[in-house]
């Protein structure tokens, strides 16, 4: 293996995880009571459609074919979160079982940006990365957007918890 | 989006990109292309220009970089006004056609992002990742920044100028201000002084562009573009220096003192550069036949003395020629001819040195973060 191979293949990896969270985003909207956080997981999942394009441009960018190899890791993390959606979901905490996956997934797709994004840079793969650095920056404002989201519902767990020990 | 990306957009969302490439090999970052400009961010916009296409001494219009940090914003002409406040004797409120109206002057200068370059940092450095592209070389023509001070009368106790446009919005750093702020970067007095920096309202004599700050930007030559500020609308003469989020978070980096601590500055001056344009990365060269390696230096406030080549990854250099007398703040485009005698992978780079004898350094400056992107750069053919 090369590092053109070694980025090719972190590309096939990204591709599948994005895809994957297409399915996945879905059911985290219908599971999540919350208006903003619904809200915040529908934009993302059409930002998420946007980022399996952009990825498939950049395979197209190299002359390469868009391809997608399974990412085990975003399988494990879509596990987890349906299980939030069919055990936990339906109130302020299952809200925030969500909010907690749906971060999860953030930080999983931020740090392999970062690493497909390093290699073709080395490469000198211009439009790949940039194509790339787009995907990164909508997943860091998502992320953002989750931080700040889970504020207002963590305070209103604390005060249902008091209320149900009271 | 202003309508010049809107040809280069392939699909929603997405970059452009040439279907026609053939070689996996080949960075489309600086190959030559069909379209003027390469959107590098949708949201706001970031246009790159394509330096391979380097041929005149003025970058045409429709081919210079655009660098937005907020939504475009929308201003009607007719009712746009550039408020002159803060330490004066007498507040203005001036129109295109009062400005239009004064006494105008024309100078040439280099307009380049001070994240030029950051495709050759390692990793991933915050922020847009431009290969060469995002620099040019225009004649502003506008009023004198002075002209219009001058008119307002400042005050004896005044030490800045704060330039302000009106785009708007929420900064990307953690670090930031709890509501959305306005583009601003203030100028020390003595700079405002200058003949030579201009409230510009044309580009290579046309209209300034929307994308490019229109009705009006401030142009400061020798200084990065951020300094430039587009589609101004507030000038405050100011009693003590401004530490705005454009000059501390963003666009700022530590400088080395040596016998006391580092300092956090913003960044304002062009540091001493030059870049190959022809050959771009990993083009195609034949052995045994003349080739023409072309590209362009700049720097703030000298000239630039000579730009030398290296084909061997800067073991060893040859002069280039510089193709005009040298002009203040425009940059020198140079050419070197090449006979490569064997086949293989050759590493080119291009040094300048300017008149005070600065050479450009082999490595970036770590304490540059990722501006001031100004060490050799390398770009790798392949002899065939």
């Amino acid at each position: 293996m090369d590092l053109h191979e070694l980025f090719l293949s972190a590309l096939k990896d990204l591709s599948s995880a994005e895809k994957q969270l297409v399915k996945a985003l879905p059911k985290l909207v219908k599971a999540t009571v919350s208006p903003p956080l619904r809200a915040a997981f529908q934009s993302h999942l059409e930002e998420t459609k946007t980022h399996v394009s952009r990825i498939q441009q950049a395979f197209e960018s190299l002359g390469a074919k868009p391809k997608s190899v399974l990412c085990k890791g975003m399988q494990g993390l879509v596990v987890e979160g349906d299980a939030h959606v069919k055990q936990d979901a339906g109130d302020v905490f299952g809200d925030l079982a969500l909010l907690g996956a749906g971060q999860r997934v953030e930080h999983y797709e931020i740090a392999a940006y970062f690493s497909a994004i390093s290699m073709a840079k080395t490469l000198g793969y211009g439009d790949a990365a940039n194509l790339l650095v787009e995907n990164l920056q909508e997943e860091q404002r998502a992320s953002d957007l989750l931080r700040k989201l889970s504020k207002p519902i963590l305070k209103q767990a604390a005060a249902t918890a008091e209320k149900k020990k009271g | 989006m202003p309508s010049i990306s809107k040809s280069i957009t392939k699909a929603p969302g997405v970059g452009s990109v040439n279907g026609t490439r053939k070689k996996v090999n080949e960075p489309i970052a600086d190959r030559p292309r069909p379209s003027e400009l390469i959107t590098r961010i949708h949201t706001p916009t970031n246009l790159e220009s394509n330096f391979a296409s380097l041929t005149a001494a003025e970058t045409p219009n429709r081919s210079l970089f655009v660098r937005d940090h907020f939504p475009l914003p929308k201003i009607i002409k007719s009712e746009w006004r550039l408020q002159v406040e803060g330490a004066v004797e007498k507040m203005l409120s001036l129109s295109l056609k009062d400005l239009e109206a004064m006494p105008s002057a024309t100078h040439k200068s280099v307009l380049e992002c001070a994240g030029n370059g950051r495709m050759f940092l390692p990793n991933v450095p915050e922020g847009v990742q431009w290969g060469l592209g995002a620099v040019g070389c225009v004649a502003w023509t506008g009023v004198p920044l002075r002209d219009v001070l001058a008119l307002a009368g400042i005050q004896s106790n005044a030490v800045e100028v704060v330039l302000q446009g009106a785009d708007y919005g929420a900064p990307e750093k953690p670090l930031k201000p709890k509501n959305k702020i306005h583009f601003a970067r203030s100028l020390p007095l003595s700079t405002a002084q200058r003949p030579d920096v201009l409230l510009a309202y044309q580009m290579n004599g046309q209209p300034l562009t929307a994308a490019h700050g229109a009705p009006l930007r401030i142009i400061i030559p020798g200084w990065y573009g951020v300094a430039a500020v587009k589609w101004l609308t507030h000038i405050e003469v100011v009693r003590a220096p401004f530490h705005g989020y454009f000059q501390t978070v963003e666009y700022a980096y530590w400088k080395d003192n040596g016998t006391h601590p580092p300092e956090r500055i913003p960044i304002t001056q062009i540091f001493l550069k030059s870049q190959i344009s022809r050959p771009f990365m990993h083009e195609r060269v034949q052995a045994g036949k003349t080739y023409q390696v072309t590209g362009a230096a700049w720097t703030a406030e000298h000239k630039i003395k000579s730009v030398e080549v290296s084909t061997d990854g800067g073991k060893t250099w040859e002069r280039s020629n510089l193709k005009e007398e040298p002009s203040d703040h425009a940059w020198q485009l140079w050419e070197w001819t090449w006979k490569p005698r064997s086949p293989g992978k050759y590493t080119l780079m291009s040094r300048a040195t300017d008149s005070r004898g600065e050479v450009q350094p082999a490595e970036h400056d770590e304490n540059h973060e990722s501006y001031l992107i100004h060490h050799t750069l390398p770009v790798t053919v392949q002899v065939v």
